[in-house]
């Protein structure tokens, strides 16, 4: 997100420089006016060197000499934000709102900081104003289209991640996220079919990576694995799509095949959790139980609170004929609120 | 490698080919018994040669255990020979030692794999034996004969590629060496307990003599479980042996009755019952064997009024195929009916088990859908038919022959008998503990759902697997004894069904120790009475809806002597609520009651009611002597002298349990039988 706000923001920037210079075709200039504009200017120059004090000092002397000038409050307000001050660039941006005419950019913004202070109600609605003032306002659909996902309002995600592919039918970003609304909906179909939209626009790890998920939400484990193998052609490194993919050879039943996978994501990434967590259930699944129990063993001690370590280790520890143990692991597992180990400890550790 | 071959698994196999044939290259010398090949050793030829034409004869009249005796001599003249190779491999085949025969059909193939035509054909029944089922198919595929057999191991190998897939989960361990010998050990058979194993052996023992095919004959034995659940060392059962074949195949829940096979005539069923804690000389099936006909494994109901057993007679459906005899209300047995179509294959149906559940059978086939040879398999009748038989799974099933296979009531322990490699020697024992379905595990997965913004989240899955399902029924089990000295009674107990006022089934309890089994299936009413000459009877009732979970009781009843004083509880006599109107589910007790006042014409009872001590001592006086009125009234017009009958109701003033549960009211809920006179 501070990614895609610091580019819009640089957009920002060139069209205000841009809109003074075209102030500065304007024959008759009053004297404040000037005045104004050459403060404007060190405060971009300060701006652009991150002395954000001496910019702020520059651009409160703009608006003194000229209160009617747009740059400037909008500049100043972006300035704020930077430096955290949300309260501060948010009045900013509506005495922004009051000399501008072009008022959905200062929505969005305002937006964006409510954002920044999680406050993602009025996040919305500062978007609506935005985009009732400029319908085709695509970042604002793609903003929106974020915080319903994280309001987990799918359907609402889906509506605005449409409006923007109506806008730019390429944007293979919002094909994926739209794919990943639908994943989250159970629309496997749909999701599947946005994925491979995304896929045929721009060949992206993640894009192969969300629709080998699809896939094995789908069960079609092999299609999942051939996913999961192009996302890693295009970035070996991608250790995700490796934890994923030997999940799905765990699936088709190549269990040393899993165990390669989740050991070269380990190579990746240094005692990545959910990769040692997988590998354990690979080697029990290959009858390797020791290593399996090694395995559990580490997670146990990295994360004594999570209580699949100990379903998991008791599961190995019963095909170790250790059934005592593995009732003492299913009762830690129970008390730490894995239900299926309650059902063991209830049936089996009599 | 080899870039026409699309799959990996085929790859293996070509690739595994054509290092065979590479060897085969350097061994491929078949060399024939002639005289040029062995210009020094013509003596030694002489015999060899002598030796495979007794080979040849033996093997034309299927003596095939002294055809691969003579064959092996010549084999160890010269091992080179592909057709003498083959002949040892037919013979071990015929012998159903596929193993021992398995390195030279090999061999054969080696030195010349067209030496006989079926020899791809046998390839692929040997990898399948082995499990190698890619392979067993890339030699199926090849094999240009016996094409309907080929056919069915084509089907049976990608069953067991599909069964290798989804393993049983279980233990499987030899049951040791108290019950295992050197020699062969099977048709492990236990009581419903699980506490007493009968086992057939054909090991060396006092009088015991070889059998025609070179092994001792088959003898019966025993070994029960002591204290810590350890199989004893196991003693031969002499009564029930014989001179030749005696071999067990069925045991009743509570063991006290026994099915044999013993291979006179053509093979027939035997039974035999315990005395004194012995077995009486085993008696003929009448009912069940039939001239000409092969009779052999047999299983009694959870009743012990059908018998289900296995027969080759004319009209059945294939070789072996199961049927089943009933016991009609004379209690003699009727015609023996065939189980139909679902279960029968034009196959072999072996070694049925009726499991105590009263609706589940397990059998041995090789004509269903298995992985190759016998597998095991359950069906149960419900709704008027048998449901389709359920393979019981890998590593239960394989491709060789699995049989012999015996289950505990509660379905957690199995025993069946195979000759794999680890054992004591021939035929072991072994002992199936299954673990249930798999475990579950949580998979942790993570994705970067948006395209700028990273978020995890975790997924489950559980595996699916073949799960025996519980078995809904309880064990009754337990002593009868007098009620003052302890000693252990020989009495008889009657099973009804109360809904249908119903006798289901008498049984007997041990002369010796008064022990008892019974297996009770849910879905029913019953009524158990427990009688013995000179004692008041004694009742329970057990309501065991479809729903009831399999549960295990133990019980000591003590029964009282038929003498002035003397009370029982008449716990089968229900009432419509509030009321003292008799339930039709009472009529079954109160018969009873009836034919003990026959039978003991002199004495003299009072029918009293009780209740618990809810609502007013008034109301609940009233309601108990009108209950225990319904019951003299019945008693009466069934014709006993109303003299010897007397009423009383005593409300709630005789509590035999506190008020303060629904189960202590349930039990002072009760109406009782006593002798006054």
């Amino acid at each position: 997100m501070k990614k895609f706000t610091l580019a819009f923001l640089l957009l920002i920037i060139i069209h205000s420089l841009g809109f003074s210079q075209k102030k500065d075709s304007i024959i008759v200039i009053k004297s404040n006016e000037h005045k104004a504009e050459n403060f404007f200017n060190n405060a971009v120059k300060s701006y652009e060197s991150k002395a954000y004090d001496d910019a702020i000092n520059y651009l409160q002397l703009s608006i003194a000499e000229n209160n009617q000038y747009p740059d400037a409050y909008f500049l100043l307000s972006m300035i704020h934000k930077e430096k955290g001050n949300y309260k501060d660039a948010i009045h900013t941006l509506h005495d922004y709102l009051l000399v501008n005419e072009q008022k959905d950019t200062a929505y969005y913004f305002i937006a964006e900081i409510y954002y920044l202070e999680n406050n993602l109600d009025y996040a919305t609605q500062y978007l609506n104003l935005c985009l009732e003032n400029n319908a085709k306002f695509q970042n604002a659909y793609y903003f929106q289209s974020k915080i319903h996902f994280e309001k987990a309002e799918y359907e609402n995600a889906i509506y605005n991640l449409t409006k923007v592919l109506e806008i730019q039918s390429d944007f293979a970003p919002a094909f994926n996220d739209r794919g990943s609304a639908n994943r989250m909906l159970g629309n496997y179909e749909e999701a599947f079919a946005d994925y491979t939209r995304a896929i045929l626009i721009a060949k992206q790890p993640i894009y192969y990576n969300n629709r080998g998920s699809v896939n094995m939400k789908l069960e079609k484990y092999k299609e999942a694995i051939e996913d999961y193998t192009e996302a890693l052609k295009l970035d070996s490194t991608y250790y995700l799509a490796l934890n994923n993919r030997g999940i799905a050879k765990i699936e088709t039943k190549n269990y040393i095949g899993a165990i390669e996978d989740f050991i070269l994501c380990l190579e990746i990434k240094n005692n990545y959790y959910s990769a040692i967590s997988n590998r354990g259930i690979a080697y029990y699944k290959a009858k390797k139980y020791k290593e399996a129990i090694n395995d559990f063993n580490t997670l146990i001690a990295i994360n004594p609170s999570d209580g699949n370590n100990y379903l998991h280790r008791g599961n190995t520890k019963e095909m170790l004929r250790d059934k005592e143990g593995a009732c003492e692991d299913w009762k830690k597992a129970a008390e730490l609120g894995v239900e299926s180990a309650k059902k063991y400890v209830t049936n089996e550790c009599k | 490698m080899y870039p026409f071959l699309k799959h990996n698994s085929m790859k293996k196999i070509v690739m595994s080919l054509f290092l065979f044939s590479f060897i085969s290259i350097a061994y491929s010398q078949n060399i024939e018994f002639i005289k040029t090949n062995f210009p020094d050793k013509k003596k030694e030829l002489k015999t060899a040669v002598k030796n495979i034409k007794e080979g040849d004869k033996q093997f034309k009249d299927q003596y095939y255990r002294e055809a691969v005796d003579a064959y092996l001599e010549a084999f160890n003249f010269n091992s080179k020979n592909a057709r003498l190779n083959y002949q040892i491999f037919i013979c071990y085949l015929n012998l159903n030692e596929k193993g021992n025969g398995f390195p030279f059909l090999e061999r054969a193939f080696q030195l010349d794999s067209i030496i006989n035509i079926d020899i791809p054909f046998y390839m692929g029944v040997m990898h399948q034996y082995y499990t190698r089922f890619d392979s067993a198919l890339y030699y199926f595929n090849k094999a240009q004969t016996m094409k309907d057999e080929k056919i069915k191991h084509i089907r049976e190998c990608n069953t067991g590629k599909t069964m290798l897939e989804n393993e049983v989960r279980c233990f499987i361990d030899n049951i040791g060496e108290n019950i295992n010998s050197s020699y062969d050990e099977y048709n492990p058979t236990i009581t419903a307990d699980g506490n007493t194993l009968y086992f057939t052996s054909r090991r060396d023992g006092k009088n015991i003599e070889y059998a025609p095919d070179g092994k001792f004959f088959e003898n019966i034995y025993v070994s029960e479980k002591d204290s810590n659940k350890v199989w004893n060392k196991s003693q031969i059962v002499d009564e029930l042996n014989s001179k030749t074949h005696s071999a067990v195949q069925g045991i009743s829940n509570d063991g006290q009755k026994i099915i044999i096979y013993r291979d006179d005539k053509s093979g027939d069923l035997y039974e035999s019952k315990m005395k004194n804690n012995k077995f009486q000389r085993p008696k003929t099936f009448p009912s069940i064997n039939e001239d000409n006909s092969h009779e052999i494994s047999a299983s009694y109901s959870f009743d012990g009024k059908t018998v289900y057993f296995c027969s080759d007679r004319k009209n059945g459906l294939g070789q072996h195929d199961i049927y089943k005899v009933t016991l009609n209300k004379k209690g003699k047995y009727g015609k023996p009916e065939n189980l139909g179509s679902i279960i029968n294959t034009p196959y072999e149906e072996k070694c049925v088990l009726a499991h105590p559940d009263g609706k589940t059978i397990y059998f041995s086939s090789n004509g269903h859908d298995g992985m190759g040879g016998y597998d095991i398999y359950y069906s149960s009748f419900e709704n008027g038919k048998w449901s389709k038989p359920v393979n019981l799974g890998y590593p239960i099933n394989t491709p060789g022959d699995d049989i012999y296979f015996t289950i505990t009531a509660d379905n957690k322990i199995g025993y069946y008998a195979s000759n794999k490699e680890g054992g004591y020697g021939g035929k072991d024992i072994y002992v199936i503990t299954f673990l249930g379905p798999e475990k579950q595990f949580v998979f942790k997965t993570e994705d970067n759902l948006l395209s700028d913004v990273g978020k995890s989240f975790f997924d489950t899955k559980e595996i699916k697997t073949i799960e025996l399902e519980a078995p809904k029924l309880t064990l009754l089990k337990g002593v009868v004894v007098d009620e003052e000295n302890k000693t252990p009674l020989f009495a008889s107990i009657d099973l009804y069904d109360l809904e249908l006022n119903e006798l289901l089934a008498t049984f007997e309890t041990n002369e010796s120790t008064g022990r008892f089994l019974l297996s009770l299936p849910s879905g029913k009413n019953y009524s158990v009475n427990v009688k013995a000459e000179g004692y008041l009877f004694h009742s329970e009732n057990f309501n065991l809806p479809d729903t009831a979970q399999y549960q295990e009781i133990e019980q000591t009843i003590e029964l009282k002597k038929l003498e002035v004083g003397k009370e029982i509880v008449l716990n089968n006599i229900f009432f419509e609520f509030n009321k003292a109107t008799l339930l039709k589910e009472s009529m079954a007790e109160l018969e009873v009651v009836y034919q003990l006042l026959v039978d003991n014409p002199n004495i003299y009872v009072e029918i009293s009611g009780h209740t618990d001590n809810v609502g007013s001592a008034a109301v609940n006086n009233k309601l108990s002597l009108e209950r225990a009125k319904s019951v003299v009234d019945y008693l009466i017009q069934k014709g006993i002298a109303k003299e010897r009958l007397t009423s009383v109701g005593y409300g709630f003033d005789k509590p035999i349990a506190p008020n303060t549960t629904e189960e202590g009211r349930q039990k002072n809920r009760r109406t009782e039988f006593k002798i006054i006179k």
